[in-house]
């Protein structure tokens, strides 16, 4: 049996809370979005990201010293997000399989995506001997939102506190989101033409996958728009 | 042939001596009358309390509509300085008489523990795990589980929380109150659990997640929960053994019942000697005492480093959960200033707050 | 309130006492001062507190990592730690009976606290001070109780743990307090000065068992 002594978790023979079916969320997404840079004061970066409730910080912790035994020539990247508890992830699932994924794969799945994309971001190898981590936490979600919109919505944001951590990247990224009735994709540029990573339950690639890259491209282009003019607005508002 | 070796001073900014000698920044500080977060001896924070407007029934709020859905039952942010901490309470159900400790000792020994400690038990707490963000993932370290079970401690003994308040009243769907005949023979109740999450620590968290908690309990909202049309009796050797479907209503609800009178404010305080070998300007000397210092809320890492505190809730005139450790020794007369001033910052935080909310 | 106190129990540690006052009865060893186990844990300055309190039954929850918290707030005041630099003191607690309901450690901390100094004056290491540990509780009525029992804690409104230091036979420093429940400011005063007499009073006890363990093994030299 295994039991958790660090967390005091109350009596084991409990319910969980079932609530009646209530009316569905709203379905409309509100495109709009809140970001603030550096309120996090004991790390090298954070973002404070709200799009229509759902709220995601950020905080990148690094170049740190890394005490690994073997030697690397580069940093080390960890990403680890976390969804907080009592979190409603009835939406956050694989539109192919149309289950809601257990949260521990969930979150493995989204961290290595994440990773893949900013291994490629990030000028590791500026910092050898070191190790970088990103660390994203979900405070709230809009239920409405899917997995992918989410996902856009948390690597927007690492892409932001990244640039407030002051380390080396080759461009700051954005990722742009598609969706249609059947299929959604968000695909992150690091620049024009540039994909850093492609989210998408497409199961062919017919023409309808390419529009919906355009689409992406077009959203993202939208973002980076967006997130340029807050960098540099809080950039020229310091001096 | 001769060589003079000269010696340059080096000079740091507050910031890293903080990290190289504590305790010597302290000292340079306390004796201009300062601290080295510029505030006063006996000067608080300012805090702010909000709602994060997240909980499930919080459709007054600005952040509403994202209700309806999800479990959370209450929340609250709390800033203090450049700290902040939100709080998240959730809930479930649990069968009265079979509360089981999660733990070896319940399958081992379940008999012998509920007549040893279940009964006399009127108060009930909240099972809380607060989190420090601090750039590692794990599980909690020492300070995070021992913060945990002192606000579980805390608010337990502190009667906050009746253990009636949790209990379950089950109706029909709507508004109907259920049949005697129908009623079953358990009893159900909530449990309570919440979780924490602080940003940007600077000093001890304690008060402020304290803090978090009982204005996240106070904006929570428990449901109203029915049976569902099914319900299963089996009979196995004698023994009767019922299930029921619990279902909460999706929108009625009602606040949660607190002991008004036990809401209360915690407040940390760092005792510290004014220590006259540290080289000072007498010119500058700005305060002249030979008794302890009593610092409120200590934040940085020079202040960190005191390690006689004193930390008590107070509703504004009686006392809870006090804890007072440290090497220099603890007279009355600190405690009796310690007492004053938690008094004051209580009265004064919990009345303001009241005008927020 | 009877003590029983037995003095080193244990003959694979450096130190060890059980210290059992009415129901509750603990059990603490004392290893130390050892080489660091793990380089983070090696201080440059004062020896690290390696502090382990195991429950009466099941597993260690947050329940006793508190009361481990506790120990290790209490404990820097009286031990010399800076004697040991880069060096570590095992502390291992072994709780044998609760004496309490499953919510209070009033008790149990009480005799953690007396057992761990009686377990580390066998040991040899280095302290500041002697100290001496007691509880009381306020009854619904508002009358203190010292040492009080399973029920009267039970039934109570609030209770304290009291530590305090000793010199010379006399009432030093007010070196813990913790207090669950709700209380006034005179309350506490009246439960501080209740505890500081009755540890006066109990110490003479504990320093009885000491002072007869160390004749016994200077026995040889008389």
């Amino acid at each position: 049996m295994n039991v958790d002594r660090r967390r005091n978790v109350g009596p084991a023979n409990v319910k969980p809370l079932v609530f009646a079916e209530s009316r569905p969320p709203a379905q409309h997404i509100d495109p709009k979005i809140f970001l603030e840079t550096g309120l996090i004061q004991n790390c090298s970066g954070s973002s404070y990201l709200e799009n229509d409730k759902t709220i995601i910080v950020t905080s990148i912790y690094g170049p740190r010293p890394n005490f690994a035994r073997s030697f690397n020539d580069q940093a080390s990247l960890k990403v680890s997000v976390e969804l907080s508890k009592f979190l409603p992830l009835d939406n956050l699932k694989d539109n192919r399989k149309n289950i809601t994924p257990d949260k521990e794969r969930l979150v493995a799945s989204l961290e290595s995506f994440m990773l893949s994309n900013f291994q490629s971001l990030i000028l590791l190898q500026n910092y050898p001997k070191s190790s970088i981590e990103i660390f994203v936490q979900v405070v709230a979600l809009n239920p409405a939102h899917s997995l992918v919109y989410t996902l856009k919505n948390i690597v927007n944001g690492v892409s932001v506190a990244l640039v407030d951590s002051g380390l080396n990247i080759r461009s700051v990224a954005s990722c742009g989101y598609s969706g249609g009735a059947d299929h959604e994709m968000a695909v992150n540029f690091s620049g024009e033409d540039e994909i850093l990573g492609i989210w998408s339950d497409f199961a062919a690639f017919d023409e309808s996958f390419d529009s919906a890259i355009d689409t992406c491209e077009k959203d993202s282009l939208q973002l980076r728009k967006e997130i340029n003019g807050y960098l540099l607005q809080k950039a020229t508002a310091k001096q | 042939m001769s060589q003079t070796a000269s010696l340059k001073l080096n000079r740091f900014p507050p910031d890293v001596l903080a990290r190289i000698a504590p305790d010597m920044l302290l000292q340079k500080y306390l004796q201009i009358g300062l601290r080295p977060s510029l505030r006063k001896f006996d000067e608080f924070r300012p805090v702010v309390i909000s709602c994060a407007g997240v909980g499930r029934y919080e459709a007054s709020e600005p952040n509403g509509d994202i209700n309806g859905v999800g479990s959370v039952l209450g929340s609250s942010i709390v800033k203090s300085g450049k700290t902040t901490a939100i709080c998240l309470i959730s809930g479930a159900i649990v069968e009265d008489d079979h509360e089981l400790v999660n733990d070896y000792r319940t399958k081992l020994e379940k008999d012998i523990i509920d007549s040893d400690t279940h009964k006399d038990n009127k108060n009930a707490s909240v099972y809380t795990e607060v989190e420090i963000s601090r750039g590692a993932s794990g599980p909690p370290n020492e300070e995070e589980i021992a913060v945990s079970h002192r606000l579980y401690e805390t608010i337990y003994h502190s009667g906050l929380i009746e253990r009636d308040a949790l209990r379950i009243r089950l109706g029909y769907k709507g508004s109907e109150e259920l049949e005697q005949e129908f009623v079953p023979h358990t009893n159900y109740s909530f449990v309570l659990y919440a979780t924490i999450q602080v940003f940007s620590r600077a000093g001890p968290v304690y008060d402020l997640c304290y803090g978090a908690l009982i204005s996240a309990l106070r904006q929570t909202r428990l449901p109203a929960v029915y049976i569902a049309e099914k319900r299963t009796e089996a009979g196995v050797r004698r023994v009767r053994v019922e299930e029921y479907d619990l279902v909460c209503e999706a929108e009625k609800n009602e606040p949660l019942k607190l002991n008004e009178n036990k809401i209360a404010w915690s407040s940390t305080f760092g005792l510290v000697e004014l220590d006259r070998d540290v080289p000072h300007d007498e010119d500058k000397m700005e305060i002249d005492t030979d008794g302890k210092i009593l610092l409120a809320e200590l934040e940085g890492e020079a202040e960190e480093n005191i390690d006689t505190r004193i930390t008590v809730s107070s509703n504004g005139s009686t006392l809870s959960g006090l804890s007072v450790y440290g090497a220099a020794g603890v007279t009355k007369e600190e405690l009796r200033k310690a007492f004053d001033l938690a008094n004051r910052r209580a009265q004064y935080v919990l009345n303001s707050r009241e005008m927020e909310m | 309130m009877s003590i029983i106190v037995e003095n080193d129990p244990l003959d694979q540690v450096d130190g060890s006492a059980s210290f059992e006052f009415g129901a509750t009865k603990v059990m603490s060893s004392v290893t130390g001062p050892i080489e660091a186990a793990r380089p983070r844990n090696e201080l440059p300055t004062k020896a690290y507190l390696d502090i382990n309190i195991r429950p009466s039954f099941g597993v260690p929850s947050t329940r006793e990592t508190l009361l481990e918290h506790k120990l290790g707030q209490l404990l820097p005041a009286v031990i010399n730690l800076d004697q040991y630099p880069r060096q570590t003191i095992q502390i291992a607690v072994q709780i044998l009976k609760n004496g309490e309901p499953n919510d209070y450690t009033a008790r149990q901390l009480v005799a953690i606290i007396n057992s761990v100094f009686i377990a580390l004056i066998n040991s040899g290491i280095s302290l500041k001070s002697s100290l001496m540990a007691t509880c009381c509780s306020i009854s619904t009525e508002g009358e203190i109780r010292t040492s009080p029992t399973s029920s009267e804690l039970a039934s109570s409104v609030s209770h304290f743990v009291v530590v305090y230091s000793i010199e010379d036979q006399q009432i030093d420093n007010l070196l813990f307090c913790d207090g669950l429940g709700t209380f006034k400011q005179q309350q506490l005063f009246d439960v501080l000065d209740r505890a500081a007499s009755e540890i006066l009073l109990n110490f003479q006890q504990i320093r009885q068992a000491i002072a007869s363990h160390v004749s016994q093994n200077y026995v040889w030299k008389a």
